[in-house]
Order: structure tokens, then sequence, then C-alpha cells
């Protein structure tokens, strides 16, 4: 799900850098840095434009300035049970695994219906029900969240396709 | 007593051997049938009976106790009792005649008990009486024991001359007996057996010798016997040891202690010495409790015990023999191959020779059998059998398979507790077969390791289910757990909010689809860290985290986990490391465990290695780089894609000599990592793009602002090889808190000299380049060629530092002494003074304004001063060349070193003096000579270079100088070998004057190039 949060990050500033292109600089790693990062708890999307830079304070010892930068930004974070898509990256033997944009998820045979089969043989491997089913490398999915694991920077889930309306889409 | 003449028969025991206990048994009977007449009384009869009695129901309890050796077949003899009996009634009167050279003792029993059955049949068998006639023809055979007929048909002849109230009475005594141990015996399935009582006899345990327990068993059956042959009163019901660990206890049933000290006193292998003490009544069942001992299985592993060689050594189980008492076992053998043998010892030597008596002797160490050790020196006692992959030795006695010795031993000389096996031992067992079929699953021996030593299994705060009882299906969170009870909360359902307790037995922990948990005890899986994909029951499948793999495991050996998984955090090695093998093999570790490593290697082998066998952990080389099929660099963090083959891609984890590990995350196998060859693969993308295009890091110095090319630092100074010319020598420290203090260099490392303090006996270390250089007698500062220290450098320069290079500088430095005296005129006149005549030296000091002059211009230039005599050499024209050498003085100040080499000048000074009276052309022979010795080897060398090089460069500053010179000596004829000196002075290369002065010199002059080549041409002679 998407949000729109407002948060803040701490930028450590090299003397060298103290110039007129200091506000630009700020900005670029503002943008470089934290857009497309990962808190474990959300993904930040996107960076709207308006964003506050506190007056920098130099750090008493090393020279160095520190801005506080408070910003608003799109982010996204994934709920167990929430339905979402994703593109299939891997397939294996015991399910398959979806990137959902940031969130990376297995999908366990347990949680594939009874009538979608392993195809070892197939190349490349693949999950099909012999009829227009057919998962393998590349799929686009459709997946609902079982369970959700973050670690410091990245998010792993446990997904489902074993209800109704879940499972490859047609492109 | 029979009951212990029986055991014999009937015993097992492989080290009782029955045989010649019946011989002896039946010569003894035989010879006491000789004065047979004993009378059996009713009375002792009686108490016999009871004895027997008595025992049955010991022997009864030791059935339990399956190495109960002592009454142990009485019970058995009952059962054949019942056996005969049955059989009795039918066939026995051929059976007697049949049977009568069966084993004495088994008949015996049947005898006795028949007795009953018969009187109760009242049906007297005229046979008997038939049959003793023939018992005692068959005495003659000696090998048969009738007494014991004998003694039945007595008793029966007694009892037939009672009346038939007191038989009726008699039989309704032991008839009701034999009930109760009917009943007794019937119900011991379910119910205890009848637990001794106060009343009960005692029983004592007695300390024999370990290992003799039996030997004093059979002893004391023996004197039973003899008691009873004596017809003596045996006032102990019973005698039994236990198979335990703990050896040398028998136990002794008797009524009194006396009477079981009368028993057992006289008995060798019994310490009479030691207190006997009794049981308490209520530790009495224990004596003969079973002990649950492990069962053993086959491939499971167990300690020895018992050969002295192999105690505690691991053995595998090979096979459980069918009697439940053997069990072949398969151990790694320790052998010397009779290297420890006394070669000189004969072939019975060996045996005389008492091997090391008391003294624990030295164990060769475990290791496979080795077909070629044995064949050294033992090939006599070497057998082979078999073929192919499976060949079996057979050596000393012993089977050999595999390299393991096949060994069959009693399964009480295992233990099957306490294994614990090691590692170390593991890898014996772990190389079996040479298909590698068998080859040992090091993990599963590892998780029954962790196996056993996890505790408890509840933690609070788990999720629990009551899953058995009253209370099944009650959710709740665990409280506390206290031994077996666990508190738990309630969570759901109408007991919410409530607290109760259960047994751990009916719990089981609750799990949900996508928790995460870790694997904390109970299988190979330990430790792994997942999520859950599937509950079943009570069975939980979870995706782990670090291997992407499903795996399933009990719910009570799971529990939630934290956030993240770290696995094995007590090693040294983590996931994805690169690894020291050996010296030849390098790997990457793609699983960590508590006891092993899987790790992928250099040749895409997985191998399984405990900790130790793994060298080190080799830093990730930041600068590694190879290179790929199309030539592009490849470094670390690098995606690559596999050229041919499977096509796999990946980011680059490590780089070792051409070889890639690669991880590809999407793969599963090997935690995604596999190895290619660098020239296999090619770049994808390259980390190092992506780390410019996100712009600089705002955390270092501003690359913009950044002095130096893209190198960032110049190129360092090069190093002088060789000796450091500083070694040695005295300095004065300019700078730091030992400023000022005066010591000698003894060692330089890089840019640091170690200086020994002459005010203390100290060597510090300094930068050298506060180090300055003094003349150890006078004190003064020394200029030093610190900053040209090198030679090379030099010779492109010009001479000059060809010069330094060449260790003048030092030794000119030494002669500096002479350069003061230089200074003053008498220097310049030394040389040219008194020869050229005054004119000379103001020559000189019109030309430079005096030394000074030359300090000024240069300090070199004084040194060239000295060279001037040189420029005698220039007299050659050659020389000329030399004059560029002059030019160096030109070239800096730091000829002034050369100002030292003032003092040179004189001895020049001395031989140019000769030249010049030889005049030019000679001067160059006259100079030959002693040049060279003047000079050093080098400095014609130095010479060579420092021609050509002047020319071009320095022309002009010498121009500077020559333009004096040159007309110094053009005033003088005399000097006009001194021309030759002024050019060579300054000048030389100041071509253009010094042909004015050297007319027939010019073409020297003229190309600087050309001398040069005069130069060389005159090397020879200098060399």
């Amino acid at each position: 799900m998407f949000f729109l949060k407002e948060l803040e990050k701490t930028i450590q500033l090299h003397p060298s850098y103290f110039g007129p292109l200091i506000r630009s600089h700020i900005h670029r790693e503002l943008l470089t840095k934290e857009e497309g990062s990962s808190t474990g708890k959300f993904t930040i999307v996107c960076i709207l434009d308006s964003f506050e830079i506190s007056d920098g304070q130099v750090i008493p010892g090393s020279g160095y300035a520190e801005y506080i930068v408070h910003y608003k930004a799109i982010v996204w974070r994934p709920y167990k049970g929430e339905v979402m898509d994703g593109v299939v990256t891997s397939v294996i033997r015991s399910g398959f695994f979806v990137d959902c944009g940031s969130l990376q998820a297995f999908v366990g045979r347990s949680m594939i219906p009874s009538d979608i089969k392993f195809d070892a043989a197939a190349t490349p491997a693949q999950w099909t029900d012999n009829g227009e089913q057919v998962i393998e490398k590349g799929t686009n999915i459709r997946i609902k969240i079982k369970g959700l694991r973050s670690e410091v920077d990245k998010m792993y889930a446990i997904g489902t396709m074993k209800e109704d309306y879940l499972g490859p889409l047609q492109t | 007593m029979s009951g212990y003449d029986n055991h014999a028969s009937d015993s097992d025991e492989d080290d009782f051997n029955p045989a010649p206990m019946v011989d002896e048994d039946d010569v003894e009977e035989v010879a006491t049938n000789g004065n047979a007449k004993r009378k059996p009384s009713a009375g002792h009869e009686n108490d016999d009976d009871e004895q027997g009695l008595a025992r049955t129901q010991e022997g009864d309890d030791e059935e339990d106790d399956e190495e109960g050796a002592g009454g142990d077949e009485d019970d058995d003899d009952d059962e054949d009792d019942e056996d005969d009996d049955d059989e009795d009634v039918v066939q026995r009167p051929h059976k007697r005649r049949k049977k009568q050279r069966r084993n004495v003792f088994l008949d015996v029993e049947a005898e006795v008990d028949d007795e009953d059955e018969e009187e109760e049949e009242g049906d007297e068998e005229g046979g008997i009486e038939e049959v003793h006639p023939d018992d005692l023809d068959e005495q003659a055979g000696a090998d048969l024991d009738d007494r014991r007929h004998r003694e039945l048909d007595m008793k029966r002849q007694v009892d037939a001359q009672k009346d038939a109230e007191q038989l009726a009475k008699e039989l309704d005594e032991k008839y009701r007996r034999r009930e109760m141990q009917r009943a007794q015996k019937a119900a011991a399935g379910a119910v205890p057996l009848t637990l001794p009582t106060v009343n009960d006899p005692s029983i004592w345990v007695v300390r024999v010798r370990p290992g003799k327990e039996r030997e004093v068993i059979m002893a004391i059956m023996k004197r039973i016997e003899e008691l009873m042959n004596a017809r003596q009163p045996v006032r102990v019901y019973s005698a039994f040891e236990r198979f335990s660990s703990v050896g040398g206890y028998i136990y002794v049933e008797a009524d009194a202690k006396q009477d079981m000290v009368s028993m057992i006193e006289n008995i060798p292998n019994v310490f009479m010495g030691t207190p006997q003490i009794p049981i308490e009544v209520k530790e009495r069942p224990d004596l003969l409790r079973k002990r649950a001992r492990e069962p053993l299985e086959e491939g499971k592993f167990v300690r020895m015990l018992k050969p002295a060689l192999y105690k505690e050594d691991l053995a595998k189980v090979v096979e459980v023999h069918a009697n439940g008492l053997d069990c072949t076992v398969q151990l790694v053998p320790r052998l010397d191959y009779g290297l420890g043998e006394d070669a000189n010892a004969g072939a019975d030597g060996n045996k005389r020779k008492r091997p090391n008596f008391g003294r624990p002797t030295e164990r060769p160490p475990p290791k496979l059998f080795n077909e070629n050790e044995a064949k050294k020196r033992h090939m006599k006692f070497l057998n082979m059998a078999g073929s192919g992959g499976q060949k079996t030795f057979t050596y000393k006695g012993d089977d050999y398979q595999n390299g393991f010795l096949i060994k069959d031993v009693k399964i009480t000389h295992v233990r099957a507790v306490d294994v614990n096996p090691r590692m170390e031992e593991m890898q014996f067992f772990s190389v079996t077969g040479a298909d590698g079929t068998e080859t040992l699953d090091l993990v599963a021996v590892q998780a029954a390791q962790k196996a056993a030593q996890t505790g408890s299994i509840f933690a609070a705060g788990d999720n629990v289910e009551i899953y058995d009882g009253e209370q099944k299906g009650v959710r709740g969170t665990t409280v506390s757990v206290r031994g077996d009870i666990v508190t738990l909360k309630v969570t759901e359902g109408p007991l919410n909010g409530r607290r109760i307790e259960a047994p751990v037995k009916t719990l089981r922990k609750l799990f949900r689809d996508g928790d995460h948990v870790k694997v904390i005890g109970g299988s190979k899986y330990i430790d792994e860290v997942g999520l859950v994909t599937k509950i079943k029951d009570d069975k939980v499948t979870l995706l782990c985290d670090s291997t992407q793999q499903e795996i399933t495991v009990f719910s009570r050996d799971l529990k939630r986990a934290a956030d993240s998984a770290t696995l094995g955090n007590d090693s040294d090695f983590e996931l994805n490391d690169l690894c020291q093998i050996d010296a030849a093999t390098v790997g990457v570790v793609v699983k960590v465990d508590r006891e092993v490593l899987r790790i992928i290697d250099q040749n895409a082998n997985v191998r399984t290695l405990i900790h130790s066998q793994v060298a080190t952990v080799i830093a990730r080389n930041r600068n590694a780089v190879a290179t790929d099929r199309d030539g592009s660099e490849i470094r670390n963090d690098d995606l690559v894609k596999e050229h041919g083959g499977e096509g796999r891609s990946g980011y680059v984890l490590h780089i070792h000599r051409g070889i890639l590990f690669v991880q590809n995350r999407t793969e599963t196998e090997n935690n995604g990592v596999f190895v290619v060859r660098s020239t296999n693969v090619t770049t994808l993308a390259a980390k190092s793009g992506r780390t410019q295009a996100t712009g600089p890091d705002l955390g270092k110095l501003n690359p913009a602002i950044q002095q130096g090319g893209p190198n960032g630092t110049a190129m360092p100074p090069p190093r002088s090889m060789g000796r450091d010319r500083l070694i040695g020598k005295t300095i004065t420290i300019r700078k730091g808190p030992y400023k000022g203090l005066l010591g000698i260099v003894k060692d330089t490392m890089g840019d640091e000299a170690r200086v020994e303090l002459h005010t203390k006996n100290k060597i510090i270390s300094v930068k050298r380049d506060i180090c300055g250089v003094k003349d150890p007698v006078t004190g003064n500062t020394m200029d030093f060629g610190g900053k040209f220290p090198n030679r090379s450098r030099g010779g492109f320069a010009g001479a000059t530092p060809a010069y330094n290079g060449g260790g003048r500088t030092p030794a000119w430095g030494g002669s500096g002494r002479s350069g003061p005296s230089w200074g003053t005129p008498s220097g310049g006149r030394t040389p040219g003074g008194p020869s050229w005549g005054g004119g000379r030296t103001p020559g000189w000091g019109g030309g430079d304004g005096s030394r000074t002059a030359y300090g000024g211009g240069d300090g070199s230039r004084t040194a060239y001063g000295g060279d001037g005599s040189r420029t005698a050499y220039g007299g050659d024209g050659s020389r000329t060349a030399y004059g560029g050498a002059t030019a160096y003085g030109g070239n800096d100040g730091s000829r002034t070193a050369y100002g030292g080499s003032g003092g040179r000048t004189p001895g020049w000074g001395s031989a140019p003096s000769k030249s010049s009276a030889a005049l030019s052309a000679p001067t160059p022979g006259a100079y030959n000579a002693p040049t060279p010795g003047g000079y050093s080897a080098p400095t014609p060398g130095a010479y060579q270079y420092s021609a050509p090089t002047p020319g071009p460069v320095d022309a002009p500053t010498p121009g500077n100088y020559s333009a004096p010179t040159p007309g110094d000596t053009a005033a003088h004829p005399t000097p006009r070998g001194y021309g030759a000196y002024g050019g060579g002075y300054g000048a030389t290369p100041a071509a253009a004057p010094t042909p004015g002065a050297w007319a027939a010199e010019t073409p020297y002059a003229g190309g600087p190039e050309t001398p040069a080549p005069g130069a060389y041409d005159e090397d020879p002679r200098y060399d």
C-alpha cells in the first residue's frame, strides 16, 4: 500500500562542499541515497520536491556540517493479506520467487493450487496446469501476502496463490 | 540345590563351559555313589525343597535381568519342569530308557517334579524298579548319574511307608505353595512381583575381584553342591552377580550373615577384608531390575568398553546378532604392524615376555588398516580375501574391511549412551565405501549431537495449543515453565484470560503461515531460520532464509525468531567468505554450521569440512581484478554472465587467480554460489559505473577541488638501491624532541633512520629528512647527497650527480677539509698555484671572484675547481666533455658538495701541474694514470655519462664561467693547459669560448656531443 509520509534525514557534508552549490549537493544526495531505499518496514518510492533543509551545524572536531532535511515521500509498505502483482524471478521445485517491487516473495508448493504442477522438463522450468496457466521466469503474477519478514534494508514475504483471482496474469 | 546343577546345562554364557562341570560332577557322583547309602531325611528334603522354592522365586525375578547369572536358570528349569511334566506323562517309560544318556541335570529336575505328579496320579510305575537295575548296569558307563534316581526311589519307598494321612497333608501343603507360586507367576506380567519384606532373607553385597564375579558364583555353586553331597544343610538361598559397568560385586542371599560368610569364605577372588553390607529391603528389587539398555541398532555409533586397546574408541554397529548378546562393530584399528615388537625376539619370545605388566602401554593411534604396512613385517599374519572394491584382510585373526576392523563383541562391551562422537573420530567413518555410497552423513551425526544438548523446548511467550487431554484445543501463550509443567495464559475461547497449567507433553507450539521461526532442536536443521509455509498437525514446513529451501520439522522444535538470522555466530567463518582450504585450494563458504562448513572450492566441488580443516579466511581483495573473455576488466561485485554452459549470471563475490566465485541469489543450490573461470564470462555491468552515477560522496573531500591528477599524488621519489649512504654517518637531529642531539645512523628504513644517540645509549627512529649530516670530527655540517639520492637520476641530469652517485661525495666530503684549505688560496695554489703562478690563483679570483665566487656561483663549481684539474683532461679534448661535466656545477647548488671536492682539487692540482708541465698532449697520458687512481672506478663511468649530457643542457651555464676562465687561460699561454682547465671548468661546455681558447680543440668544443664520443674513446683509458 502506498502512503505519503513525512520523513527526515541527516546529511553530513564535507567542508569542501561548502559553497554556492550546497543546496543542490544536498538535494542530489537526498535523491540518490533515499529514493528506492528500504527501511525494512517500507520502501521510499519517490521524494517530493518540497523539502526543507535546516541550518547546517558544524560538528565539533571534524569540520563537517550536519543538515537535517525534512521531506515528504511516497512510500510503499506491504501488509499481510495484501494482494499484489509481481514478476516471477526464479522457479524451483519447492515453489517460485516473485519480485513485487522491492519486496521479494516466495510462493511455496503448499501455496500453489494443487492442479498446478512443477515441470522440470520444460525450459525454463515452470509450474503449470498444462493449460493456460504457466508460471515461469518473467511471468506476471498476482499473489497474496501471507507472511512478512523484514531485515534492516530488505523485506521478504511468503505469498499464496491458492485463492480466487490469484495466479498468473494474462498479458 | 539341584538348581545350581542345572545351571550348567542351561547356561548359554560363553565363558562358562559346562562340559567339565558335568564330568567333574559325574566323577564325583560316581565316587559318592559308592557309599550311596545316604538316607535323605524328610526334614532335609523339606529344607532342600524350601530353598529350592525360594530360589525359584528369585529365579523368577532374575528372569527380568537378562544377565542374571546365579540362579537364573532355576526359572528355566521350572518351565522345563512343566514341559517335561507333560511330556513325561505320556512317554515317560521309553523316554527313561531312551534318554539315559541325556544330560543328567535336566533329567534330575524333571524327576524331582515328576515325583509330585506321579504321586498325585498315584500311579506307581513298576518301571521304576525295572529301571533301577538298568541304571545300575549302566553305572559302568561312568558317565551317567543316577544318584538322583535312586534318591527318588528311596524317597518313594520312604513315602510309601508313611501313612496316607500324613501323605495327604504333605501333598496339600506342597500344592498350596505351588498354587501360590503359580498365581504369582501369572500375575507377574501385570502386577509387580511380590516385593521382599523384612521377613525375607537378607541379601549381602560381597566385594570380589572385578571380572571374577562369575568365577566366584561358580565356586559358590560348587560349594553348595559339595554341601549337598555331604548332606549338610545349605543355608544360602541364592548368589548372583549383576552385569554392570561397576564390576566387582556379587550378591548373596541368606538368612544370617554367618551363613553367607561361611559360604563365601576361602573362595578365591572374594575380598573378605571388605565388610559385606546387607542391602536394604526396599533396594533389593532394584538389584534384579533390568536396566533399560539403549537398544543397539545397526549403523549406530557406540563406544567400546572392553578390549582395552580400543577402550573408549568410537565404533559403528554393523550387525546385532540374533542372540541379542553379540554384535559386530566396525572400528578404526589401532595397529602398529609389529613395529613395537622386538625384532630379535623369537617367534615365541613374545609370549614369554610379559607385555608391560601393570604399566599402561602406549596405544597405537587409530588409523585405517594399511595393507602395505602390514605386509612389511607381518606378511605371515596377513591373509587376503575378496576382490575388487571389497577387499577383506585377515590379519592376526581379525578381519579388516575397507580399512576398518570388523570385530564381534558382546553388547556388554560397548556403550550406546554418552557416545558423543567427536568430529575427528567421525572423519574416519565418513570415508567409508570407495564408491561413496556409504559416505557418512556428517550432518546427521551432528544433528544427533545437537539434539542431545538442547534443553527445554518451551520459552515464555510461545504460542501453544493443548492438543491432548481434557483441555484439548485450548490455545494460549506460555507464561512460565517449571519442570514439566507449563503455565499458559489462554488467549482464545471461553477461558480467555485465565491462567492454566498443563503438562509439557500435552502441548504443542502453535504457528501460523508466514511466521518467522527458528529451529531450536530435534533435527539436523537446528538453528535454521525461516518463514512458515505450511502447517500440518505438529509438522511445520518452513522456507529457510539462508538456503531458500523448504524443510519440515516438528513444531516443538521451533520458536518464534527474532527478525534476522544469525547462524553460527560463534564461528570464525561467515557465509560467502573465501577460505584457504589447503595450499592449492580455496573455496567459498556456502553454509556455516556449528560444526561443519560447506564450501564450494575452486573446482566447483562442494565439500563438507569441519572448522579446523579450513586454514584461514582470505580477506576480500578489493583490488583483485580479472579479465573476461573480451579482455574487459572484472572486479568484485560486477555482474557477469557465463559464456556458454548454462549461461548463469551473478555478481562476483571473489576473484582468485582467474577463478571467479559468482553469486546469483535466485539460485538456491550452494547458496547461489558457482565457480567459473574469468575467461569464460562476459561482464554485463561494472559496479564502478554505478558508483560514478550516484555522484560524489558528500562525506569525503570534494573531488572537484582535489589536487593532483587522477593518480592523486605525484610519483614518489625513486628509491636508491643498495646500502643507504646515510648509514654510518654522524648526524644531528634538526627537529622534534631530540633536536640537536648527535648520533650515528645505524640503519635506515624507508624515510626513517635508526639513530644511535651519542648522549645516551639509545637507538631512536627519526625521519631522515630531519637528520643533518655532520662531520664526525669537526662537527661541521656536511652537505649530503640527500637531495639527489639517486645515482641514475644524477646520471641523467648531468654528470654531477654521477659524482655524487659515485659515492664520491662523501669521500669528497671527507676531503672537504681540504676544501677550506683550498678556500684559502692555498688550495688553489696547490693545484695551480705554484705551477700556474699567481696568475692562476688570481685568475680564479678574478674570474669568479675568488673562492667565494665559486661558492657564489655554485658550491659545485668549487668542485669543479677541483675538476679543473680534470679539465686538464680536457686538454685532450675529451676533457672538453668534461668541461661538460663542469656544467654540472652549473646545474645545481648541490654541486656544493663539490665544494668539498674542492679539496680534491689540490690533489688534482698537483697532477695538473704535472700535466701542465707535460703539456696537454701528454697530460692525458699523465693523467690517465693518476686519474683512475684518484678517482675510483665509478668515476669514469660518471664521465661517460656526463659527457653528452652537459653539452646540450648546460652549455649556457658554463658559458658564464667559461667566459672569464678562458680569458684567464687565454691570457696565459701556460695556462693553456689550464685553459683547458678553465674550459673544463666552467666552460668546457661553454663550447663556444673554449674553442676560442683552443683553436686546435675547436672541433671538440664544436660539438658537445662530439666530446661524448671522444669521452667514450677515452674511457677505455680511464678504465
